[in-house]
C-alpha cells in the first residue's frame, strides 16, 4: 500500500467509442512516469479522468488511499493533484500573480466578509498566498517575476506561458503533477530546459510527476518509468529503452508494416 | 515639387463618390429629424434667447458633422496601403467638406422648394408651418434656398477647417461650443436650481434670458470652458503643491482644526437640511410632466409631506432650529478665521524659513508617505463633502434625478458582481429589485395582507435575507447553463417574477394589478425621510456600501475565484474551486444588493405595482455596465449617470428619448465598445519586452543549429 496513485481496470466510453479501456496503473511517491502513445490514444482522456473533468464508465482510481470516483475537479485538487493543460489554459485577462494566486485558492479559506471586512486572519492569509505564488513563480528564474506579476497572462510569450500553467498547478500544493505535454510548441532550446525543469520539480520541490509528452528527448531524460498507451489500453510499461524497444510500441507508431520493415532492414 | 504638389491637389473618383454619398446621408439625417417633428419641437427652445434655438443648432451641427465625417473618411482612406494618392492639402479638406456641406444645404431647399409646390401636411402632418417657418424665417422660398445651400457649403467648410486646426485649439473649442449647446439645453435645469435660496439672483439674470442663455451668459460659458480645459493638464500640478505647502508650512493643530470644524459645519448643514428646513419643498415644477411609472408617487409624496412641514419642525421644536443654525454660523466663521490663520503662518513660516531641511524633504520628495495620506484624505474630504451637499444646492427635483440614478447605480452594483465579476449573463436583474421592493411593501405596510407594519429598519434584513435566498433559487436551476442560454432563461425568470406578482393566485397578499400601498417612509428616529432630497441620502449610503463591497470583493480570495471562473469556468475548476458555490454566491449577493434598492424604490413611492419591474429595467440595468465599461466600478457611475441621468433631464423631449437613446447606443457600439471607462486590465498591450526575449531566443536557437526535434 506505498502507492500514491493507483488506478485499476478505468474505463471511459463516449457513446460506441472506447476512450479509455480498462486501463490499470499505479505511481509510487517520487516517481517521474511519462505517459506517451500515438494520437487519440486516450493519454488527455484519462487526465481528464483522473482530474474529474469526466466520470469514468467503470473502473477504480485511488489516491493516497482514497477512492477519487464521484468527487468533484475541486475536491480532487483539493487531496492533491493538479494538472496542466495540452492547449494552454490560462485566465488571460488576470495578471500573471493572480493566475498563480487562483492556484493557492484551495489552501486557504477567507470568505465574503474576511473580504470585506479584512481582519488580521484574512490580511495574513492573503499576504501567505501572495508569497506563496510568488515563490512558485520565482521557480522559473526571472522570467515571470519583476514588473510581469501585474501583468495580464494574456501578454506573455507562449513558452512563458507553459511556465505559468506550470507555476499555477505548483501553487496549489499538490502532491502529483500531471502535465500534459509541457514541451508541445517549444523549440529545442525551450525542450531541453522543460526536460530539466521536470527533473527539478521532483528533487528540489519533491513534487510525484506524471507527464504527457510526445518529444522522446524529454521522455529519455526525465522518466524512471513510462507508460505506453494505445486504443485506451496499457501495451507497454517499463524503464525507456524497454519501452522503445517494444514491439507493440513500434507497432503503435508506425503500424505493422513499419515493424516489417524493420525486420526485413535487420 | 510641381508633380507632388499637382498630385495634392487631386483627389481619386472614389473619394468623389464617397464626399456625396456622406452629404446625401446627412442631408437625409437632417431632413429626417425634421419631418418627424424633432426639429420643431427643438426649436420651440433657445440656445441663445432669441438667437438660436436648438432645433436650428441641430442642423448646423449636421451641416458642420458632414464636412468633419468627409474629411475624416478622406485621411482614413488615404492613410490605407496602397492608396494611390496618401496626402491631402488643405485646399482639398476644404473643398471636400464644402461639397459635403453644399449636399446637406441643397438637400433642404429642395425640401422647402417642394414644400411652395405641394401640400405635404396631409401624408407628412410634422410638415407644419412652425417648421416651414423655422426653416425660411418667413422669407421668399428662392432667397431661402441660395441662402441655405451657401449656408451648407460655408459650414461644410467649417467643419472641414476644424479637422485642420491644431488639436491644441481645437479641444477647448470644441468642448466650449459643447457646454453651451448643453447648458443652453439644460436651462430648465438651470433655472431651477439658480432660482433655490442660496444662489445669488445677480447669476441667473446674467445666464438665462427668457427663452435660452443670454448673450453674456453664452460668451462666459465658452470662457470658462476653455480656460478650463487649457488648466486642466495642470490641475494634478497645482493640487500636489498646495498640498504640499499645507503639510510642510502650516501646524498640525490648525490643520486639524479646519478639517474637524469643516466637518462639524457639514453635518450640521445636512441635519438641518433632512431635519429641520422644509420650506423649500414646493418647488417641483418637474412633477406635472412626470408621467412614466418611477414618478408616479411623487406628486403624493409632496402632498403628504406639504401636511408634513408643519409637524416636523413641531416635533424637534423651535429652540433645535435655532441652536442649529447657530452652530452653522459659528462654525463657518471659525472656518474663516481659520484659513486666515493657515495663510498667515504659511506666509510667516516661508519667510522665517524654519527648520529648513525637513521642509525641504516635504516640498521635494515625491514619495513621501505624509504627502500621500494627506492628498488622500484631502480627496475623500472634498468628496464626501460634495457629495452630501448636492441635494443642498441643487434642491428637490434635481435631487430626483440624482435618486434615480442612484437607484439604477445600486443595482448596477449589485449586477456587476453577477454579470462583470462572476461572468454570468443576467437578464432578469429586476426580479430581484422587484423582490426587495414587494418584501419591503409587505412587511411595512399597514394595509398589506399580513398586517405586520414594522418600521423600514426592522424590515431592511429580513428583505435582504428573503432576496438573497430568492438568489438562490434563481440560481440554483440555471447553474450548467452559459452565455447566450443563460441570458434567455434568466430573462424568462425575470418575466415569470412580474408575472407572479400580477397573478390572482397572489393576489390576496401581493395585491395583483393595484400593487401595495401606503408603504410607511423610512425614518430615523423622530426624522421622516420624505422626498427625494431626503432619500437621496439613504441610497448615497447604499451606494457607497455597494461600491466598497464591490471594490474589496474584486481584490479578494472570492473575486480572483469568479474572475477565474468567468475565463475559464473548467480550468477554475481543476485548479480548486468549488464553482457551483461561486456561482450561487454570486447570484445570491447580487439579488441582496438589487434588494437594497428595491427596498428605497418602495419607501420612495410609497406604492409599488407590478408595472413598475418590467425588463426595461433589467435592459437599463446591463446597459448602463455595458456603457461604462464591464467590471469597472467607476464605469457604473459614468454610466448611471449617462443612461439614467441625462434622459431624466431632458424629459420634455419625451416623445424622442428612445430614438436619442439608440442612436447614442449604436453609437457607443461602434466606436467605443469597452465602454467609456473600461477596466485597466483590458487597456494594456502586449509587453514589448517579452516580443524581445521571444525574438532573441528564436536567434539563439537558430544560431546553435540545435538538433531537431524527432518523434521515436
Amino acid at each position: 500500500m506505498n502507492k500514491l496513485f493507483e488506478c485499476k481496470n478505468l474505463s471511459k466510453d463516449f457513446g460506441g467509442l472506447t476512450a479509455v479501456n480498462k486501463f490499470s496503473f499505479d505511481i509510487e511517491e517520487g516517481e517521474i512516469v511519462s505517459l506517451i502513445g500515438p494520437n487519440g490514444a486516450g493519454k488527455t482522456t484519462f487526465f481528464n479522468l483522473v482530474t474529474g473533468l469526466y466520470p469514468p464508465s467503470s473502473g477504480m482510481i485511488m489516491f493516497k488511499g482514497e477512492d477519487l470516483i464521484g468527487l468533484s475537479p475541486y475536491e480532487i485538487t483539493q487531496l492533491g493533484i493538479a494538472r496542466t493543460f495540452q492547449a494552454v489554459r490560462l485566465f488571460p485577462d488576470m495578471t500573471i500573480l493572480e493566475n498563480a494566486m487562483v492556484g493557492q485558492h484551495c489552501r486557504s479559506k477567507s470568505g465574503v466578509l474576511g473580504a470585506i471586512l479584512r481582519p488580521r486572519s484574512y490580511q495574513k492569509e492573503e499576504e501567505r498566498i501572495r508569497n506563496n505564488a510568488k515563490e512558485q513563480l520565482a521557480f522559473f528564474g526571472s522570467r515571470l517575476m519583476g514588473f510581469r506579476l501585474d501583468q495580464p497572462a494574456a501578454s506573455l510569450s507562449y513558452a512563458n506561458r507553459r511556465r505559468l500553467e506550470i507555476a499555477r498547478a505548483m501553487s496549489t500544493e499538490a502532491k502529483l503533477l500531471l502535465l500534459d505535454e509541457p514541451a508541445a510548441g517549444m523549440n529545442p532550446k525551450e525542450t531541453i530546459e522543460i526536460a530539466h525543469l521536470i527533473g527539478k520539480l521532483r528533487d528540489e520541490r519533491g513534487f510525484t510527476i506524471l507527464v504527457i509528452e510526445h518529444d522522446m528527448r524529454v521522455v529519455k531524460d526525465v522518466s524512471d518509468r513510462v507508460v505506453a498507451m494505445d486504443y485506451g489500453g496499457k501495451i507497454a510499461e517499463g524503464t525507456y529503452e524497454q519501452v522503445a524497444t517494444d514491439e507493440h510500441v513500434i507497432e503503435a507508431y508506425l503500424g505493422r508494416t513499419g515493424i516489417e520493415e524493420q525486420d526485413n532492414a535487420n | 515639387m510641381t508633380d507632388s504638389n499637382a498630385a495634392q491637389m487631386i483627389i481619386e473618383r472614389k473619394h468623389a463618390t464617397r464626399t456625396m454619398l456622406i452629404g446625401i446621408y446627412s442631408g437625409l439625417v437632417a431632413l429626417f429629424i425634421c419631418l418627424i417633428g424633432m426639429v420643431e419641437t427643438f426649436g420651440e427652445r433657445d440656445i441663445i434667447g432669441g438667437i438660436i434655438s436648438m432645433g436650428h443648432t441641430m442642423l448646423i451641427i449636421i451641416a458642420i458633422g458632414s464636412g468633419a465625417i468627409a474629411v475624416k473618411t478622406l485621411r482614413e482612406d488615404m492613410s490605407t496601403p496602397g492608396a494611390t494618392i496618401n496626402k491631402t492639402s488643405f485646399v482639398v479638406e476644404i473643398f471636400v467638406g464644402v461639397t459635403a456641406g453644399l449636399i446637406v444645404g441643397a438637400t433642404l431647399s429642395l425640401f422647402v422648394f417642394a414644400t411652395e409646390l405641394v401640400d405635404m401636411r396631409s401624408v407628412l402632418i410634422n410638415v407644419s408651418p412652425g417648421l416651414l417657418e423655422m426653416l425660411t424665417l418667413q422669407k421668399p422660398a428662392s432667397q431661402v434656398m441660395v441662402t441655405m445651400t451657401v449656408l451648407g457649403s460655408l459650414l461644410g467648410g467649417i467643419g472641414a477647417a476644424i479637422f485642420n486646426i491644431a488639436p491644441r485649439i481645437r479641444l477647448p473649442l470644441v468642448l466650449g461650443l459643447t457646454s453651451i449647446v448643453s447648458l443652453g439645453m439644460l436651462r430648465d435645469m438651470l433655472k431651477i436650481v439658480l432660482t433655490r435660496e442660496g444662489w445669488p439672483s445677480v447669476l441667473l439674470n446674467f445666464l438665462v434670458k427668457n427663452q435660452g442663455l443670454s448673450i453674456a451668459g453664452g460668451t462666459t460659458i465658452f470662457a470658462t470652458t476653455v480656460a478650463l480645459v487649457i488648466i486642466w493638464p495642470h490641475l494634478p500640478v497645482i493640487y500636489d503643491k498646495t498640498v504640499r505647502i499645507i503639510i510642510a508650512y502650516v501646524p498640525k493643530v490648525l490643520q486639524f482644526s479646519v478639517g474637524i470644524i469643516f466637518a462639524i459645519t457639514l453635518t450640521m448643514r445636512v441635519f438641518w437640511f433632512i431635519a429641520i428646513s422644509d420650506k423649500d419643498l414646493p418647488i417641483l415644477p418637474a412633477c406635472q410632466t412626470a408621467d412614466n411609472s418611477p414618478d408616479v408617487g411623487l406628486d403624493k409624496c409632496i402632498s403628504i409631506v406639504s401636511n408634513d412641514i408643519s409637524t416636523t419642525t413641531d416635533l424637534l421644536g423651535t429652540n433645535l432650529a435655532t441652536l442649529v443654525s447657530t452652530i452653522i454660523t459659528v462654525s463657518e466663521m471659525l472656518i474663516g478665521t481659520f484659513i486666515l490663520l493657515c495663510v498667515i503662518f504659511a506666509i510667516w513660516n516661508i519667510r522665517q524659513r524654519v527648520n529648513t531641511t525637513n521642509i525641504k524633504s516635504t516640498l521635494e520628495d515625491p514619495n513621501n508617505a505624509l504627502l500621500i495620506i494627506a492628498k488622500r484624505n484631502i480627496s475623500a474630504f472634498f468628496g464626501v463633502s460634495l457629495l452630501v451637499s448636492l441635494p443642498i444646492l441643487l434642491g428637490v427635483f434635481p435631487s430626483e434625478v440624482l435618486l434615480n440614478v442612484g437607484l439604477y447605480m445600486l443595482m448596477g452594483f449589485g449586477l456587476n458582481i453577477v454579470v462583470g465579476m462572476a461572468g454570468l449573463l443576467d437578464l432578469g436583474y429586476v426580479a430581484f429589485f422587484a423582490v426587495g421592493a414587494y418584501s419591503t411593501a409587505l412587511l411595512t405596510s399597514p394595509r398589506a395582507s399580513i398586517e405586520l407594519g414594522m418600521s423600514f429598519w426592522a424590515a431592511l434584513p429580513i428583505v435582504v435575507l428573503i432576496t438573497g435566498a430568492t438568489g438562490l433559487l434563481v440560481g440554483a436551476p440555471v447553474l450548467r447553463m452559459r452565455g447566450d442560454y443563460l441570458a434567455i432563461v434568466t430573462l424568462g425568470f425575470g418575466e415569470i417574477a412580474r408575472f407572479l406578482f400580477l397573478s390572482d393566485w397572489f393576489k390576496p397578499w401581493l395585491g395583483g394589478a393595484q400593487g401595495i400601498i401606503l408603504i410607511p417612509p423610512v425614518s430615523i428616529g423622530n426624522i421622516q425621510l420624505i422626498g427625494p432630497h431626503k432619500l437621496y441620502y439613504l441610497i448615497i449610503t447604499g451606494c457607497l456600501i455597494a461600491l466598497f463591497i464591490s471594490a474589496r470583493l474584486r481584490e479578494s480570495r472570492v473575486g480572483r475565484a469568479w474572475m477565474a471562473m468567468s475565463e475559464d469556468e473548467q480550468v477554475a475548476e481543476t485548479m480548486g474551486i468549488n464553482t457551483v458555490y461561486y456561482k450561487l454566491l454570486a447570484f445570491g449577493l447580487g439579488a441582496m444588493i438589487a434588494s437594497l434598492s428595491g427596498a428605497v424604490f418602495a419607501a420612495k413611492l410609497g406604492t409599488i405595482f407590478p408595472h413598475s419591474f418590467n425588463v426595461l429595467v433589467s435592459i437599463t440595468a446591463l446597459s448602463l455596465l455595458i456603457v461604462g465599461g464591464i467590471g469597472s466600478l467607476p464605469g457604473i457611475i459614468v454610466g448611471a449617470l449617462v443612461l439614467v441621468g441625462l434622459p431624466e433631464l431632458l424629459r420634455e423631449f419625451t416623445e424622442y428619448r428612445l430614438l436619442i437613446y439608440g442612436a447614442v447606443l449604436i453609437f457607443m457600439m461602434l466606436s467605443r465598445p469597452e465602454g467609456l471607462i473600461p477596466r485597466v486590465r483590458q487597456t494594456r498591450k502586449l509587453d514589448d519586452q517579452e516580443l524581445n526575449q521571444d525574438a532573441w531566443l528564436h536567434d539563439e536557437t537558430e544560431a546553435n543549429n540545435g538538433p531537431s526535434v524527432t518523434v521515436t
